[in-house]
């Protein structure tokens, strides 16, 4: 009888502690996951609103499409340059942080979508992500009419 | 045999127990506030949303035969006091709603119903933050009470086709210039008394606020028209060098508008504004942008929390979009 066990050593309550912290840590940290997931799929309620805002408005907000963004207001030109005038062929590609998302948005046009001197359709894309690198969230493509 | 635990070991043991119960209720609390978080973030983008979805129905149905026109209120502590009011006004060509016949009825009537959108500012408190702001809009219902003899419809076509005319809202009256509320009670008209301003009604839930707006849009011929809480109505060409208004009644820093049906306060002119001697087809609105912040709002100052988010949106107001 001098060997017989009646309680737990202190060894063994404080592994089973740490098994349970380690359980609870597991299941809050997949609720902090599954709370970014479903904040992402609720938060994109105003995803394609600004996409298609984006797509008529080349200058969000009245923001300058300057090369790089070097005045900071947040939005800037990557690639090409709007044209003049009517007539020409032209791509170019902006992008900037627009209602929390980090939108791309790409216009293009050839000579042949001149319309009359003062109009020309043109392609635009738009493309929604949740940050510079983060996820896509969504995106629209149309074809518009511009008046020059 | 031990029959038990040491003082020194409940002792670790508590002060462990402790630590990480404490660990456990910090993380417990970080994912409720995160919850928190999350919900007030898909709060502000399901405002900004439906913000859009009521907005621009509206916008791309304009009327551009119609007069288009915007108004800012300083309010009594100046330009950006947190104040003000914007107004921006004008026509949309959406059926009327007593339309049942889809256009198949022998009463055809093109209609045009009047749209209204607001800001309002609630000012600063005692430590001047801005207090709540409301973004409100309104768009007269077509329904009208009593039936008007021939006489009195009006014409909302510049062709002034005898089938595109309409009985006329009390929302046309009030809208002529210098119109007030005594003079058209003195008139008598009845009518739906739809008044745009009675039935704003706003575009966001009651736990969201509104501040720093500004309505701006940009013309055919490229120039762009800015009305902010800040500033009140400014006006820019197409290379942003600012363009002086003339302060005349429809071209100042309160109220600015473009010529159309039912702006009758002054002549229809050659000019769609004074000093304006554009053709009046390329004065007409064609891209309108609407920025503001909008902020989760509690009820009162102190309860208000820190998240907001500013909100970019832009509207067509046709098929033509102006140069990028």
């Amino acid at each position: 009888m001098s060997s017989l066990r009646r309680a737990f050593t202190l060894i063994e309550i404080m592994a089973t502690l740490l098994l349970i912290v380690i359980g609870v840590g597991a299941v809050l940290g997949m609720m902090q996951l599954a709370l970014r997931w479903s904040r992402d799929a609720a938060a994109s309620a105003s995803a394609m609103p600004t996409a298609l805002s984006i797509l008529a408005d080349g200058r969000p907000g009245g923001r300058t499409a300057d090369v790089n963004d070097v005045d900071g207001d947040g939005w800037g030109l990557s690639s090409g340059a709007p044209p003049g005038s009517a007539g020409t062929t032209y791509s170019f590609v902006t992008s900037g942080t627009i209602n929390g998302y980090y939108v791309r948005r790409t216009e293009s046009s050839a000579t042949a979508d001149l319309i009359d001197a003062r109009t020309q359709t043109a392609e635009v894309s738009v493309d929604v992500f949740w940050g510079r690198d983060g996820a896509y969230v969504t995106g629209v493509k149309r074809r518009i009419l511009r008046r020059f | 045999m031990r029959s038990g635990f040491t003082l020194l070991e409940i002792m670790v043991g508590t002060a462990i127990g402790v630590m990480l119960l404490t660990l456990m209720t910090a993380s417990f609390l970080g994912v409720r506030r995160l919850a928190e978080r999350n919900r007030t973030l898909v709060s502000l983008h399901e405002a900004a949303a439906g913000m859009h979805r009521t907005v621009e129905v509206n916008l791309l149905a304009t009327a551009h035969s119609a007069k288009w026109e915007c108004a800012a209120d300083p309010g009594a502590g100046g330009w950006g006091t947190g104040d003000e009011v914007l107004t921006l006004t004008w026509m949309c060509t959406l059926s009327d709603p007593k339309q049942l016949t889809y256009g198949f009825g022998r009463d055809l009537k093109g209609d045009m119903l009047w749209c209204r959108l607001r800001w309002i500012g609630g000012g600063l408190d005692a430590t001047g933050r801005l207090l709540r702001g409301r973004l409100q809009f309104a768009r007269s219902s077509g329904n009208r009470a009593v039936k008007y003899a021939t006489w009195n419809q009006v014409s909302t076509n510049p062709l002034y086709r005898r089938d595109r005319r309409r009985d006329l809202d009390d929302n046309d009256l009030r809208f002529i210039p210098g119109l007030t509320n005594a003079r058209y009670l003195g008139l008598a008209m009845p009518g739906d008394s739809q008044d745009l301003d009675l039935n704003l009604l706003d575009l966001h839930s009651p736990m969201i606020t509104v501040t720093d707006p500004t309505f701006s849009w940009i013309d055919a011929g490229g120039r762009r028209v800015e009305v902010s809480a800040k500033n009140g109505i400014r006006e820019f060409d197409r290379l942003d060098n600012p363009i002086s208004l003339s302060g005349t009644d429809w071209d100042s820093q309160t109220r600015y508008g473009v010529d159309g049906m039912f702006l009758d306060g002054r002549a229809h002119e050659v000019e769609p504004r004074p000093g304006d001697r554009r053709d009046i087809a390329d004065t007409r609105p064609m891209l309108v942008r609407l920025s503001c912040v909008i902020s989760d709002y509690r009820g009162s100052a102190d309860e208000r929390t820190t998240l907001s988010m500013p909100v970019d949106l832009a509207f067509p107001t046709g098929n033509e979009l102006p140069a990028p």
